[in-house]
């Protein structure tokens, strides 16, 4: 969306962060058969997402991850599972109740959602900026 | 007008969704595990494995699989296990923490050895090369049993390769030999002086041509030049007796060249040194395939889970870490009890069997016992009594300790092949078995025995040629009774086997009796082939030394008679002179 074209959306600030921030992590999740990605699929059944934002976010970064991040989301959730110094709270959070349904303790599973979250704030600044524009 | 983040109205949409979830869960789900769970199965057993009907308990947390069927692999139009039940509950805390663990199940309606509907597939999945099921037989008996055969249909000697001999390699280098010597005497007789070097001269006094010798009276120089041909035809005939003799000598290559030759006369090996191996490898393989296979997958992915797998290319792939709590965490999967029971009814195909399997696990560092699996049946039906499985597979420390021993106290046999080919189909036409099997690991160090026994044999002995017959009929005549032995011992799945037969023994008796006269007969004919064949060559080498020798002597000879004449003149000349 060109800076300066006219934007017609209705959806508010937050309904665009939520939808590219659903989108990413849909997108980047390497399947949808587990917790957070099925809580995420739940969860826009009571959401208002513009879809527009969230579909191109999650074709967007399905497609990234696909040809070229899936080795680095690898490669940041072993890091993180590898870590010493997180292993205790791995090791705490696999004894909770229905959280290892989540498969956090697979690395791309996990670096998909650490990922995602790291795009936070760029979609912030983007919905930011779009919603002060028009 | 704008909308809120709210869906309020979302009881529409969530209905959709729950009924379709709920459509799913009731109609396709289970359709759906079964053919992964069949899948994965089949994966295990190496062939086929079928599930008539699977049942998930949602609100029971059970699963309940019916018409479970496990093809064998070695004979894939019969299933060698059959489950009419297995009921498996498993536990909420379990499935909340994602881990599989199985309180209580049931095995029921066991049968064994049933005829199945249709052929079963293979399993797509290649196994790492497992020592016994990756053994060639050798083949022995069919090489025996082709030698009878083509001796009373083909000339044994047709496929012989002459020209691999090595009186063929020095036959050739004589010939080269011949034909350099015969080309060297012909340079040098042409060489030797002939009467051209004496020119006319004055008073009938011949002189020396210019250029030539200037050492005194022409007849002096040709006495010399005489005396210099009868030493050259000296050497000629030392040098060409001794290229004769040289051919005379082909003769001591005839052992070597008969000791070429038997290996493309097709007669058996009479040590029969892998004989044992290649009777009781069919029947080592039917059973120990048991451990090798089923033992080794189960040891694969537990050996598997205990390491960091790997990053493989690709959505849905990544590697899964294991965060375990020295205490009170739970395996992954862990079946704490399954009963087996089954009682035999007067017209099925059901089994007497009862038996426990207690703490199979994917993680046996997490639980307090070992892997326990007891079972013990009869099925009078198929004949097969006396069935004891006593299984125990303990992986809780890092030095590992697994016994696996299986019993058959007496089955039936039909039809069971010992080796098969096209001069000879020999086997079991009829037979009553009985099996053991032990198997141990202790750390690294591997021991497996396997014994089995056959009597009341009735032996299938089928050949297009009668004589094969008669010979095979003859020597298993005697054996009213077989017993195999296995042993294998080394470092899992690479064992280093041994094998013994009282089967083989009589048979290497009776092969070495039978065979070893013919044998010897064909080799002694051999021999006479071949001091016929060497004699021939050596007849035509020195007829062609003899014939190239001929024009070269002659030419000497005329040089010689000729010098000779001159010196005979000039004596003569000499005498009227005085």
């Amino acid at each position: 969306m060109a800076r300066g074209s006219v934007y017609t959306s209705r959806s508010s600030f937050l309904q665009i962060v939520l939808a590219l921030q659903w989108g990413t992590w849909l997108g980047l999740a390497p399947t949808l058969l587990s917790l957070q990605s099925l809580l995420l699929l739940l969860s826009l059944i009571f959401l208002n997402l513009p879809w527009l934002w969230l579909l191109g976010a999650a074709a967007a970064s399905w497609a990234a991850a696909s040809v070229f991040l899936d080795p680095y989301l690898h490669s940041l959730g072993s890091r993180l599972l590898e870590s010493t110094r997180l292993a205790p709270l791995w090791t705490e959070l696999f004894q909770w109740p229905v959280l290892p349904w989540a498969r956090f303790n697979n690395s791309m599973v996990l670096g998909a959602f650490v990922l995602g979250c790291l795009a936070l704030p760029l979609w912030i600044v983007l919905a930011w900026k779009l919603r002060r524009t028009h | 007008m704008k909308k809120g983040l709210i869906r309020w109205n979302f009881l529409i949409p969530l209905g959709l969704v729950l009924v379709l979830i709920l459509g799913y869960a009731f109609f396709f789900f289970d359709r759906h595990f079964r053919a992964e769970l069949e899948a994965q199965l089949t994966e295990w057993n190496d062939s086929e494995v079928n599930i008539a009907s699977l049942k998930t308990g949602w609100l029971t947390g059970s699963l309940e699989l019916k018409g479970l069927e496990f093809s064998d692999p070695t004979a894939r139009e019969w299933n060698r296990l059959e489950v009419g039940r297995l009921r498996l509950e498993f536990t909420w805390q379990g499935l909340l923490h994602r881990k599989w663990i199985i309180q209580d199940a049931l095995a029921s309606d066991i049968k064994v050895q049933v005829k199945r509907r249709f052929v079963a597939k293979a399993a797509k999945r290649e196994r790492s090369p497992l020592s016994l099921m990756s053994m060639e037989s050798s083949a022995h008996i069919q090489e025996s049993s082709q030698f009878i055969e083509r001796g009373t249909v083909q000339d044994p000697f047709q496929d012989l390769k002459w020209d691999a001999t090595p009186s063929r390699a020095a036959t050739q280098g004589l010939e080269a030999e011949i034909q350099a010597f015969t080309r060297s005497w012909q340079g040098r007789v042409e060489a030797l002086p002939d009467t051209a070097f004496l020119m006319p001269g004055e008073a009938g006094i011949r002189r020396v041509k210019t250029g030539e010798s200037q050492a005194g009276p022409d007849e002096q120089v040709a006495r010399a030049r005489l005396a210099e041909i009868k030493s050259s035809m000296e050497q000629l005939n030392e040098q060409s007796t001794q290229l004769l003799n040289r051919i005379q000598s082909l003769d001591d290559l005839v052992e070597q060249d008969a000791l070429v030759l038997r290996q493309y006369l097709a007669v058996p090996s009479l040590d029969f040194k892998d004989l044992a191996m290649e009777l009781s490898l069919p029947e080592a393989k039917r059973w120990l395939r048991f451990v090798e296979s089923y033992y080794g997958y189960w040891r694969e992915q537990l050996e598997a889970r205990e390491q960091v797998q790997p990053y493989r290319f690709g959505r849905q792939q990544g590697s899964d870490f294991r965060f375990i709590k020295t205490s009170g965490d739970m395996p992954f999967f862990w079946v704490k009890n399954l009963q087996v029971t089954s009682t035999e009814t007067a017209e099925g195909t059901l089994g007497t069997v009862s038996g426990k399997l207690s703490d199979l696990t994917s993680d046996p560092a997490l639980v307090p016992d070992p892997t326990r699996f007891l079972v013990q049946g009869e099925f009078k039906q198929s004949q097969i009594l006396g069935l004891v499985l006593d299984v125990s597979l303990d992986h809780r420390t890092a030095t590992v300790d697994d016994r696996i021993a299986l019993t058959l106290a007496s089955f039936p046999v039909h039809g069971r092949m010992l080796t098969s080919s096209p001069s000879l189909t020999l086997g079991l036409y009829q037979a009553e078995g009985s099996m053991n099997l032990e198997f141990i690991r202790q750390g690294e160090q591997s021991n497996a025995h396997f014994r089995s026994n056959f009597e009341r044999i009735v032996y299938r002995v089928e050949s297009g040629t009668q004589r094969v017959k008669d010979v095979f009929d003859e020597i298993l005549g005697p054996v009213q009774a077989i017993q195999i032995d296995a042993d294998g011992q080394g470092t899992f799945p690479k064992l280093r086997w041994t094998f013994a037969s009282n089967l083989a023994d009589r048979m290497k008796e009776g092969l070495q009796q039978k065979l070893g006269q013919e044998v010897a007969e064909l080799h002694a004919k051999l021999k006479d082939a071949v001091l016929v064949r060497i004699g021939d060559e050596k007849k035509r080498l020195s007829a062609s030394l003899i014939e190239q020798l001929g024009p070269i002597r002659d030419q000497a000879a005329a040089k010689e008679a000729e010098l000779a004449k001159v010196i005979a003149e000039r004596s003569a000349e000499k005498q009227k002179g005085i």
